[in-house]
């Protein structure tokens, strides 16, 4: 039987060869993460906090973390529905395959950008079916209004009727544009 | 510093999801190899017979082509890749983007598996583009029983020379491919 622990490992899987989200402002990784909490308005907004405290660590340690606890959050948080944001980056990685390939057959020293491109699509595809599976599955954006942006996508994984074993299966990471 | 045997695990892996070569009739996985010799004409014919033995283990009538006979070919790496890669794009890929886009998510596993076809093409490209001196071999065999006309089966050979300071080997990938 698939555990969430096992589906947790499929999809770091996937980014174990490539794992470049683009226009990332850390390290671009997807990191996966697995949960016992809902993925509500507190939890998203407590993974949008340790990515900042990262981004502060890792690169601007002149950046102000947002107040959290100001009556009203200036944060926006949006939800761009699940299978559109994937379709649509999808459709880009194929555009830019094809411009790969066209390349590709005019000068074979271009090999390793078509490789890459390659790697691009295959991400996409993989992750959109792996994190599709999920319950509801859902994408989170949290924009700090300085283009600092959180990306968290996930879903749900086991049998709601049986809560002590329910797990939501996250991947997030940091961009500066979407 | 990686090894010959290393390069030729790496090319391993790059098998394992996914193993068939593009235009064959049938099956046609690669198989991987290592030698110190050089591929001469010998070599490529002890190759030839050692497939075509293979693939013909089940029939007592069977009986190896004349060496003689064989008609070898080699190709530069671009020549066959890039063929095959724009090939796999146009249509495979292009078609099962289109029913994605068309048909949504039931299709979205064509794209993944076709996907996955460009993906070996072009890691195994790039593997033997990185050794030295690599080649498409095909050997054709006369047909058994109608003059002027090949066999079926092809032996395919994709090779190149690993180079190192401590060693000099061949790899190489190996198949039957059935083209009628």
């Amino acid at each position: 039987m698939t555990t969430a622990t096992k589906t947790a490992s499929a999809i770091r899987l996937i980014l174990k060869d490539y794992n470049v989200w683009p226009n990332g402002t850390l390290d671009s990784m997807l990191k996966v993460s697995s949960t016992t909490s809902a993925l509500d308005q507190t939890k998203i907004l407590s993974i949008d906090k340790s990515l900042r405290r990262k981004y502060v660590e890792l690169v601007d340690p002149a950046y102000v973390l947002p107040d959290y606890k100001a009556e009203v959050l200036p944060l926006s948080i949006q939800q761009p529905e699940f299978h559109q944001f994937f379709k649509q980056r999808i459709a880009m990685a194929y555009g830019q395959l094809m411009i790969a390939q066209q390349n590709l057959q005019a000068d074979s020293t271009t090999l390793p950008q078509f490789e890459l491109a390659v790697e691009k699509l295959e991400y996409f595809t993989q992750l959109y079916s792996a994190l599709g599976a999920l319950q509801n599955p859902q994408v989170w954006t949290v924009n700090d209004g300085k283009d600092i942006i959180s990306l968290i996508i996930g879903g749900g994984f086991g049998d709601p009727a049986i809560p002590e074993e329910y797990r939501n299966i996250y991947v997030s990471t940091q961009v500066n544009s979407l | 510093m990686a090894t010959a045997t290393q390069t030729a695990t790496a090319i391993r892996n790059i098998l394992k999801d996914y193993n068939y070569w593009p235009g064959s009739e049938g099956d046609s996985p690669l198989t991987i190899k290592t030698t110190t010799s050089e591929l001469t004409n010998e070599k490529l014919i002890a190759i030839d017979r050692s497939l075509r033995r293979k693939v013909n283990e089940g029939d007592a009538s069977y009986q190896l082509p004349d060496s003689s006979r064989l008609v070898i070919t080699a190709k530069a790496l671009p020549e066959v890749f890039r063929f095959l890669i724009q090939d796999a794009f146009n249509y495979n890929l292009t078609d099962s983007m289109n029913s994605f886009t068309k048909d949504g998510d039931i299709a979205l596993s064509f794209v993944e598996s076709s996907v996955e076809a460009m993906e070996y093409l072009v890691q195994l490209y790039s593997a033997f583009n990185a050794l030295q001196n690599p080649k498409v071999w095909r050997i054709l065999a006369p047909h058994p029983d109608i003059p002027d006309a090949y066999d079926a089966q092809v032996s395919m050979i994709i090779a190149g020379t690993f180079v190192s300071p401590v060693e000099t080997k061949v790899i190489y990938a190996t198949t039957t491919l059935y083209e009628t």
